[in-house]
This record gives C-alpha cells, sequence and structure tokens, in this order.
C-alpha cells in the first residue's frame, strides 16, 4: 500500500507543481518560501571590497581583487552572471588609457567569454604588440584563433608562451594545435611525455593538458587510454565542467548511459552537462528525461531571445539527439560553424548532415571539405559524404 | 508546524519538478503589455535572484526570503520601475501605474511580478520606450520587451548596448496602417479649420455665376457640380504632389512659411468672393494654393510619424483620408449652398458677410504665423 500513497503524494505534487508553474499568483501564506538564497563566501568578500573600491575608486589592486574573484565563481558555478557583474564594474574603468595590464587582460577575458572575439582580439593584440610578459595574452590568442580553424595563428601564440609560461602549458598549447596538423601521434607522444615529467605542475594547467591528451586519444580511437585520462583529470578535480563534458561524450560514445547518469546526476545547473545527462536519460527511457528537455528546450528558447550565440552547438546537439529535428539541428549547426570550427564542432555538423534528408539541397560548406585534422570518426564521415 | 512542513515539502517538489533542473542562466527580466488606445496594461517580471543581489530583498539576511518578507518591499520594487522604465509619448512622459507584487514561476526560476498600467495622453502610436535597470550591476543582463497590439505582437530585447526601443504599433501591421492613415486623413481635414475655410471659401459662389463684377444668378445642379468637381479635383491634387514631395523629404519649407501662406490663401480665396478678381479659374487658384495646403498636411503627417515598412500604403491612406473628409465637407455644405443660392439674401448678404468673417479670422492667422504670437487661443 506503501507505493499507492507515494504515487498519490506525487500525483498532489505534480498537480501543485504545475499550478505554480502557470502564471503570476499571491502566495496562500505570508510565510511560504519563495527562495533559499545561496551566498558564496567571495560573494561576501566581494561586497566588502567594492564598498572600500567605493571609496577609493582608484585603486586598482582591489578592482582586480575583485575581478578575479567574480571570474572564478563564475567559471567554478557556471553562472554566467558574475561575468555580468565583472562587465559591468569594469566598463567605466576602460575609458581609462592608462589601467594596469592585468585589468586590461580581465576585460579581454570577460570578451572572449561572451564570445566577443574580435573585440578580445584587439585588445590583446595591442598588449602583444607591446611585448606584453603575461602568458594569458597569447594562450587566450592561441584558443580563439584555434577556435576559428586558423592553425598558424594559433601555433605561433602557442610558441609566444616559451619562456613566458611552464613548459606543460606551452607544450599542451603546441600539441593541441599540431595534433590538428597532420601531427597527431607526435603531439600525443610529446605532450605525454611532458605530463608525466610535470608532477610539481599547477593543478589547472594538469588537468588542461590532460583533457587535450584524452581528447587526442579520442580521435585516434583509443577510447580506453583517453578514459584513462579522463579520470586522472577528474581525480584532480571532479567538478572541472569541461573534463566532465568530454568525459561524459566519450561515455554516450560507448553507450553507457547509466555511467553518464550517475557522473551528471549533480550538475543539471549547467547547461552543457544537463544536456548530456539529458541524451543519457532519454536514451535509457527515464521518466525525468521529460523534465530536463523542457529545462534545456526553455534555456535554449531564452537564450535564442536574448540574441546568443555562444552555445550554439550545444543547441544543435540537442535538436539532432533529443528532439530528432534534423532540419532544425543542421540550421544551428551551420550558423555555429560560422564562427566555431574546432573538431567537436566540424564533427557534429557532418553526422547531423548525414542524417539530413534535404542534404543535396543544402550542401556543406565548402571548408568542412578542408577540414584535414586526423580523427577516425571525421575521416569515416567525410568518405561517406563524399560517396552520397 | 505541520502547514509550514507541507509548505516546504510542495516548495521543494516544485522546484525539483518545475526549476532545480534548471542552469544557471544570464539575467534577464520581461515586460509583457498590450496595447488599447491611450493604455498599455501588463507586467513586469524580476528574477527574485537579480532582486537580492543588486538591491537585497532579504532584509533579515537570513538567507530565506518568504512572501511576507518580499511584499514589504513593494515600494522598493515599485520605485525601481518607476526610476528605470520610461514610456514617453513626444515629450510627454506617460504616467506608469503599479499594482501589487505578485509571484511567478518562469523557467529561469521565481519572478516578481509587478503589474503595471502606463497611461499616454493620447492615442498610442509611437513611444520611445526606456528601460536601464541593472546595467549598471550586471552588463550582461537583458530585458525582453513584448507588447501586442491589433492582433500583433512586437518583440524587442534591451541590452546595456541597447536601452531605448521606438516603438509603432502600425509596424508589423500593413492593413492596419492603412487604415489608421485613412482616419488620420479624415480627422486631420476635420480638425484643421484652415483647410475647411478655404475649401467652403471656394464652394460659397459655387452656385452663382458672376457677371459684370456680381454674383447673382443661379446655376443649374450640373454646372454647379462640374464647378466643385473642379474646385476639389484641383485641391486634391495639388496637395497630393506636395504632401508626398515634402514626406519623402524632396521639399522641405519651414512651417512658418507654410502656415504663413495658407492663411493668405484663405484671405484670397474669401476675399474673391467679396471682389472677384478670379472667378474663370478658380481651379487654378485652387490648384496653386493646394500645393501649399498639401505642405501643411506634410507637417501634420511627419509629426505623426509614417510606419516603417508601409510608408506608401500609409501616405496613400493618408490622401484617401483627407479626400473622404473634404468629400464629407463638400456633401454637407453643397447642398445648403445650392439651396440657399435661390434667395437674394444670400447673393447679396450672406456671401459676403460670411465671406467677410472667414477673411477676418484668416488675416488674425496670418498675423499669428508670421509674428509667431497669439491672438486667438480658441483656434
Amino acid at each position: 500500500m506503501n507505493w499507492i500513497k507515494q504515487w498519490v503524494l506525487l500525483m498532489l505534487v505534480l498537480l501543485l507543481t504545475d499550478y505554480a508553474c502557470a502564471n503570476p499568483y499571491v502566495p496562500v501564506s505570508e510565510d511560504e518560501i519563495v527562495s533559499v538564497f545561496y551566498t558564496p563566501e567571495e560573494l561576501k568578500t566581494i561586497n566588502k571590497l567594492r564598498k572600500k573600491l567605493e571609496i577609493t575608486p582608484g585603486d586598482y589592486e582591489i578592482l582586480n581583487r575583485i575581478i578575479v574573484l567574480y571570474l572564478t565563481l563564475g567559471r567554478e558555478k557556471s553562472d554566467p552572471r558574475y561575468f555580468g557583474y565583472a562587465e559591468a564594474l569594469l566598463e567605466p574603468y576602460m575609458k581609462n588609457g592608462n589601467l594596469p595590464e592585468t585589468t586590461v587582460i580581465h576585460w579581454a577575458d570577460i570578451l572572449q567569454h561572451r564570445h566577443s572575439f574580435d573585440e578580445a582580439l584587439q585588445i590583446l593584440n595591442k598588449l602583444a604588440l607591446n611585448e606584453s610578459s603575461q602568458p594569458q595574452v597569447y594562450l587566450m590568442r592561441a584558443i580563439i584563433h584555434l577556435s576559428r580553424g586558423d592553425y598558424a595563428r594559433a601555433l605561433n601564440n602557442c610558441k609566444s608562451l616559451i619562456s613566458r609560461a611552464s613548459n606543460l602549458l606551452t607544450i599542451s598549447c603546441v600539441a593541441q594545435v599540431k595534433s590538428l596538423t597532420g601531427k597527431l601521434q607526435s603531439s600525443f607522444d610529446l605532450l605525454e611525455q611532458t605530463i608525466k615529467r610535470s608532477h610539481d605542475s599547477d593543478i589547472e594547467e594538469r588537468i588542461w593538458g590532460l583533457t587535450i591528451l584524452a581528447d587526442m586519444a579520442m580521435r585516434n580511437g583509443d577510447y580506453a587510454i583517453a578514459e584513462a585520462y579522463y579520470l586522472q583529470g577528474l581525480k584532480l578535480n571532479s567538478k572541472d565542467y569541461y573534463i566532465l563534458a568530454n568525459y561524459a561524450d566519450l561515455l554516450l560514445q560507448k553507450k553507457q548511459y547509466k555511467h553518464v547518469i550517475l557522473l551528471l546526476n549533480e550538475f543539471v545547473f549547467v547547461d552543457s552537462l544537463l544536456l548530456r545527462l539529458a541524451i543519457a536519460s532519454c536514451q535509457s527511457g527515464k521518466l525525468i528525461c521529460e523534465k530536463y528537455v523542457v529545462a534545456l528546450e526553455s534555456s535554449y528558447q531564452l537564450s535564442d531571445a536574448r540574441g546568443e550565440k555562444t552555445h550554439l552547438r550545444d543547441h544543435a546537439r540537442f535538436y539532432f539527439k533529443i528532439k530528432n529535428n534534423i532540419k532544425k539541428a543542421y540550421y544551428i549547426a551551420k550558423q555555429n560553424s560560422n564562427n566555431q570550427k574546432e573538431p567537436a564542432d566540424v564533427k557534429l555538423l557532418l553526422k547531423i548532415y548525414l542524417e539530413y534528408p534535404d542534404r543535396k539541397a543544402d550542401a556543406l560548406p565548402e571548408w568542412v571539405f578542408r577540414s584535414l585534422f586526423e580523427d577516425i570518426e571525421l575521416t569515416e564521415m567525410l568518405r561517406r559524404v563524399k560517396k552520397t | 508546524m505541520t502547514l509550514k512542513l507541507l509548505q516546504g515539502t510542495v516548495f521543494f517538489m516544485t522546484m525539483v519538478f518545475c526549476g532545480l533542473c534548471q542552469a544557471h542562466q544570464s539575467s534577464h527580466s520581461q515586460i509583457s503589455l498590450k496595447q488599447s488606445g491611450k493604455v498599455m496594461s501588463g507586467g513586469w517580471h524580476i528574477s527574485v535572484d537579480d532582486l537580492e543581489r543588486s538591491v537585497g530583498v532579504d532584509t533579515n539576511g537570513d538567507s530565506i526570503l518568504s512572501w511576507g518578507e518580499l511584499m514589504q518591499q513593494q515600494s522598493l520594487i515599485e520605485s525601481l520601475a518607476k526610476t528605470h522604465i520610461k514610456v514617453i509619448q513626444g515629450q510627454t512622459l506617460c504616467e506608469l501605474g503599479t499594482g501589487n507584487v505578485m509571484l511567478d514561476k518562469l523557467a529561469a526560476g521565481f519572478y516578481v511580478y509587478l503589474p503595471l498600467e502606463i497611461h499616454c495622453p493620447k492615442i498610442i502610436r509611437k513611444l520611445n520606450i526606456k528601460y536601464d535597470f541593472l546595467f549598471s550591476f550586471d552588463a550582461q543582463h537583458k530585458m525582453i520587451l513584448n507588447i501586442e497590439s491589433n492582433d500583433s505582437s512586437q518583440n524587442t530585447v534591451f541590452s546595456n548596448n541597447s536601452r531605448v526601443f521606438e516603438y509603432d504599433s502600425l509596424i508589423n501591421n500593413k492593413f492596419q496602417a492603412f487604415l489608421e492613415f485613412i482616419w488620420q486623413g479624415v480627422w486631420h481635414i476635420w480638425i484643421g479649420l484652415d483647410h475647411i475655410l478655404f475649401l467652403l471659401s471656394l464652394l460659397l459662389p459655387a452656385a452663382l455665376i458672376l457677371r459684370q463684377g456680381v454674383w447673382y444668378e443661379k446655376q443649374t445642379i450640373k454646372i454647379t457640380l462640374i464647378n466643385t468637381t473642379k474646385i476639389v479635383t484641383a485641391f486634391t491634387l495639388a496637395h497630393s504632389i506636395t504632401l508626398a514631395l515634402s514626406v519623402f523629404d524632396l521639399v522641405s519649407i519651414s512651417s512658418r512659411i507654410v502656415e504663413s501662406v495658407i492663411a493668405a490663401s484663405v484671405i484670397v480665396a474669401s476675399l474673391n468672393n467679396i471682389k472677384p478678381i478670379i472667378h474663370r479659374r478658380l481651379w487654378l487658384l485652387t490648384f496653386v494654393f493646394g500645393l501649399i495646403h498639401g505642405l501643411g498636411f506634410a507637417s501634420v503627417l511627419n509629426d505623426v510619424g509614417l510606419p516603417a515598412g508601409s510608408e506608401g500604403l500609409a501616405l496613400l491612406g493618408f490622401n484617401i483620408g483627407v479626400e473622404l473628409g473634404q468629400l464629407a465637407i463638400v456633401a454637407v455644405t453643397l447642398p445648403i449652398i445650392y439651396w440657399l443660392s435661390h434667395s437674394n439674401f444670400y447673393r447679396t448678404r450672406l456671401l459676403q458677410t460670411g465671406s467677410l468673417s472667414i477673411a477676418a479670422l484668416a488675416i488674425v492667422w496670418f498675423v499669428e504665423r508670421v509674428a509667431q504670437v497669439e491672438i486667438l487661443s480658441w483656434v
């Protein structure tokens, strides 16, 4: 009988929930809890520092401390609002031509985060022209060029990290670019050796290196090796969203849906991870799938309404894998590839294209056929495309 | 205690099924309005989280926000709306009224809903809507505005770099724009006393004939109608030409000159009835002055503004409206004029005194418009 009680309670709650989701309403009681705020400790520190900054607005040390705290919080919590707070705080300062270099780099970081790549590059190029000693300048430029498929420029910037950044960071950057220009195996070997030798390296740098290494193994078809490196990375930080997403992709490829659900269950507040969780839940026929889908769809609709184009790859994947709306998925994937030409973007575009019934009428962009980076999946897909 | 526990359970389950699977979103608020006549009503959705982080609504600082606590922030939320949302019609700020706060659950979490009612002085066509809440705190904050009117809906997004929206109720509805501008045309001829008196001055002798400088014989209906058609057609043709030229910025003459010449045209047309100088080709006089009247209509039209995307259709509608307005005046006045023209009194007294009165009024207008002073406040 217990299950009947639980069922009745669940139905009751669902009814109430639907009511609550509908329209503006006046809660029955003044005691009803509207929200429970979680205020990170860093936010309390920020508030104190902001008060100090109000008194001495020219204190760049305080300003930079606040910005670093905001950006770190934004990345850790995957909460884009912290980037907005940092931007609003920095914006009035950016009219001043004599800002410390670190402040300007933070500004470029914010621009890059919201995919304003041209504006970010404009600032970074100026800094690089003045021979900046800050490795972030070159690293950010390398990442932007890489995401646009401009490997020559990306490599040049990676090389500029020599003498400015650690050996691991430099090699990770160089290996990542070179692996896309016909040197996958040698880049993998070089990075693997470097990681093995860099025991005392910075944890974040190590995680980045391990992720790149695992990605390279994936492209080589060595899934077991890739998994081992993803797990090594997760051991260092089990809440690194980037490595979690990539590892979940590996598991999805192996159809290990239960494993994905277990891995990502607690990360529903991160859109990119929620998408993987939704794919796994829907593929394995879980009831919760529908709720995830509704949440994702509303989030994408909101992004569209806001005019954002930052996560189009995920949007396309959502319509492809979950909604089975190939036409829409293809349209978004094409739109995404105008700005982002990373291997994952190219491969997704091809995957959708191969399933697209009207593909003859809506051809692939020409540049896709010039994307000849080593990747067993890509090679196979390009072969199939040429056949059709 | 049991009640609180139940409420807590409902809240928790609501979050689980409705919200907690929601990823962190960039900050946004929403204003949805329905426009009807001079009023726009709807409401403003503001995230509870945004309110807490920017202005602080958890007054007791226990990190738990109850509905009671939120209700106490009514005046704060109202003042945020009045400070950060401005709706301007022409140069006048529309009055923004607010209702009691409510709660809403949107996909991105819990939102406060503040009912809004915006009253503008005139029927709403074009508005300047300004919004600048939160941008100085969160540069990525966006506000999604939706306005529904006449079965069409307009959406726009306000952002840090885009804080003003020029609303035009007709922008997406060509047929509606066409009908609206027909009405504008009719209305502007009816309230434009100078245009009416110009036309009336020309029509007063339409049923008479001039012999040796004196009006005295009654014309047939046919000739009266021909005379009237000539005058109305000449006026229509002339003002249509200059109206189009002016609206599309091909002709530009200062409104002071245009308005003064319009007054002068009324003087000339009315005095011509008392001391007829031009009577054979009255349509030519009508045509020449009609050109100036067209420029006068254009200044009215420029104030109202043509709806983007359907300028041509709206202009055509306005012209049709002016003609319909004119025809209505003719339809009412011509039978009376024709009937009165039988009498001696009309030919020897009424025509003269009527025309003289019109001329007197037009002289005052002329002086007012040339010297930019106000003599008669009621016309």
